[in-house]
């Protein structure tokens, strides 16, 4: 993967993100809205990591942030799902 | 990336097998480190009064931030263009693409200074809610980045030098990855 296949994935998981969580085209909240919508993040920073700054050829330096990265938004995770409005 | 680390000749492991200058990489840990704890921090706060959060960023124009992250992915791909011209020295090519990347990153600052001039002009203010607390001290730290990171592709546009290129193009990106962190947990999250 070159910065240009990483770029045209990152717009289209900009968008799938914004849409997943417009309340017009999803009824989707709390928890099952933070799973994708986060986990979407998580996927974009990689890319920006490993093909915009370079990462990718530093194999370990890769997985050390993607770990720190996972950890921190399960972290986002649980404080989203405690934060739930019932609809 | 250097050529020679692209050559291979960079360590695969350890510091050295960081691209770019080392303490860019510090910079870029530092605000992921204050970024992320200022996230943690509104998460929890929100658990305090969930429904208040709810109502607070139902203001937000969420369409307008999304443009905005596609905005500012686009001017990163063009600034690590940028860097792969510049190490090639194709200067002329590298100047071209950091004007454009500059000039997109002058775009989300548009945008976000229409999002605030809404939402003063709706009479929200950093005092109005808690969320209004943390949204306008993030975004607004981060806008500040945004600006800190036009003036440096300008400058470094300048020489075009592929070590200095390299550099300026790795504080956008910082700049870009805090941003889609911020944006779904700001923005998206219900």
């Amino acid at each position: 993967m070159n910065p240009t296949h990483a770029w045209l994935l990152l717009v289209i998981l900009s968008v799938a993100s914004t849409i997943l969580a417009s309340p017009a085209s999803s009824g989707m909240v709390g928890t099952w809205l933070a799973l994708p919508v986060l986990v979407i993040a998580w996927v974009k920073a990689r890319l920006i990591l490993r093909y915009y700054l370079g990462l990718a050829a530093a194999p370990g330096w890769s997985r050390g942030f993607s770990l720190v990265l996972a950890i921190y938004m399960l972290l986002m995770m649980g404080l989203a799902a405690m934060g739930n409005v019932a609809p | 990336m250097t050529d020679s680390a692209r050559a291979g000749l960079r360590p695969v492991s350890g510091i050295g097998a960081l691209p770019g200058e080392l303490m860019m990489w510090v910079l870029i840990v530092s605000e992921l480190l204050v970024f992320g704890a200022g996230l943690t921090a509104f998460l929890g706060v929100r658990l305090t009064d969930p429904a208040g959060f709810a109502e607070a960023q139902s203001h937000l124009h969420r369409t307008g931030a999304g443009i905005n992250t596609i905005i500012l992915v686009t001017s990163g791909w063009l600034a690590a263009l940028a860097v792969r011209a510049a190490e090639k020295e194709e200067r002329a090519r590298t100047r071209l693409l950091l004007a454009v990347a500059s000039l997109l990153g002058g775009a989300f600052l548009w945008i976000k200074g229409i999002e605030y001039a809404d939402e003063l002009a709706k009479g929200i203010t950093f005092e109005s809610h808690a969320f209004f607390n943390f949204y306008f001290l993030l975004t607004g730290f981060h806008a500040a980045h945004v600006v800190a990171g036009v003036v440096i592709l300008a400058l470094v546009a300048r020489r075009a030098h592929p070590r200095s290129v390299e550099t300026g193009a790795a504080f956008w990106h910082m700049v870009d990855l805090v941003w889609v962190i911020l944006f779904p947990v700001i923005y998206l999250l219900r």
